[in-house]
């Protein structure tokens, strides 16, 4: 599956107000289940999993977070990119360390062998300068869709 | 000394992260024409792929006992994250490349 069908401008929300981070996670996971994408365990699952095994990384230009569950709450692949009115708390990948992040990408990896691609061109994408200039620019759904696939 | 030689990615699930990094390991290590096997595994599983490795690149924080599994039995650890982010990843790569010709 190519990255770029995995975007949809419903998956897309650029000015979320949250409490922390299960209260995102809660409201992340609401949403896709209405709209079909996760099971009703999925919740659980990227919480616990989040909890073990964190998903924040400092790239050069920005923090950011890539909460993703096991395959098995997913009912169809997604990204579902999340930007934060609010920095919350996370925890860095590697070495557990508290980061401050804004910047959020929900991966819905539901067949790990197609998507292994997934993971490397977003983090191509954001040792980009060009496009890390312009992700914090955009502010509307279209242009954020327009911009994720023309650099994908 | 005969250790098996052989470098492991461990992640949290294998859904993506440690494959990723280990291409990225393969593709630098073919580049510079180092022939050293590379392997993505589960972190569950780490214990018993510790045993038959001489290099270990972790993405989940590794414990305190898979820490102290690896010393004893000789084992070289290095961060992984480095080679999502780009960030201070020439410098960790220097290292593994001095422990494969160990």
């Amino acid at each position: 599956m190519n990255t770029k069908e995995l975007f949809s401008p419903e998956l897309i929300c650029l000015n979320l107000e949250v409490k922390n981070k299960s209260d995102l996670f809660r409201k992340i996971a609401d949403d896709l289940n209405k709209k079909g994408y996760v099971n009703a365990g999925y919740l659980k699952g990227i919480s616990q999993r989040e909890e073990e095994f964190p998903t924040g990384l400092i790239t050069q230009h920005l923090n950011i977070a890539l909460p993703h569950s096991d395959t098995q709450y997913i009912e169809k692949a997604f990204i579902y990119i999340v930007r934060l009115n609010e920095p919350i708390t996370f925890n860095q990948m590697g070495d557990n360390q508290e980061i401050k992040v804004k910047d959020i990408f929900f991966l819905g990896i539901k067949d790990s062998a197609k998507q292994v691609n997934l993971l490397a061109s977003l983090m191509d994408l954001f040792s980009n300068d060009e496009f890390v200039n312009n992700f914090v620019e955009v502010s509307n759904k279209t242009e954020m869709l327009s911009l994720v696939n023309k650099n994908l | 000394m005969s250790r098996n030689k052989r470098l492991i990615v461990a992640c949290g699930s294998g859904v993506a992260t440690s494959t990723t990094i280990a291409e990225k390991i393969k593709n630098k290590f073919e580049a510079d024409g180092i022939n050293y096997p590379v392997e993505a595994v589960d972190y569950k599983s780490i214990e018993n792929e510790l045993p038959s490795s001489s290099i270990y690149v972790y993405i989940a924080k590794p414990d305190s006992e898979v820490l102290k599994q690896a010393e004893q039995l000789g084992i070289d650890v290095y961060p992984g994250v480095p080679f999502l982010t780009g960030m201070g990843v020439d410098d960790v790569y220097e290292k593994i490349v001095k422990s494969t010709k160990k």
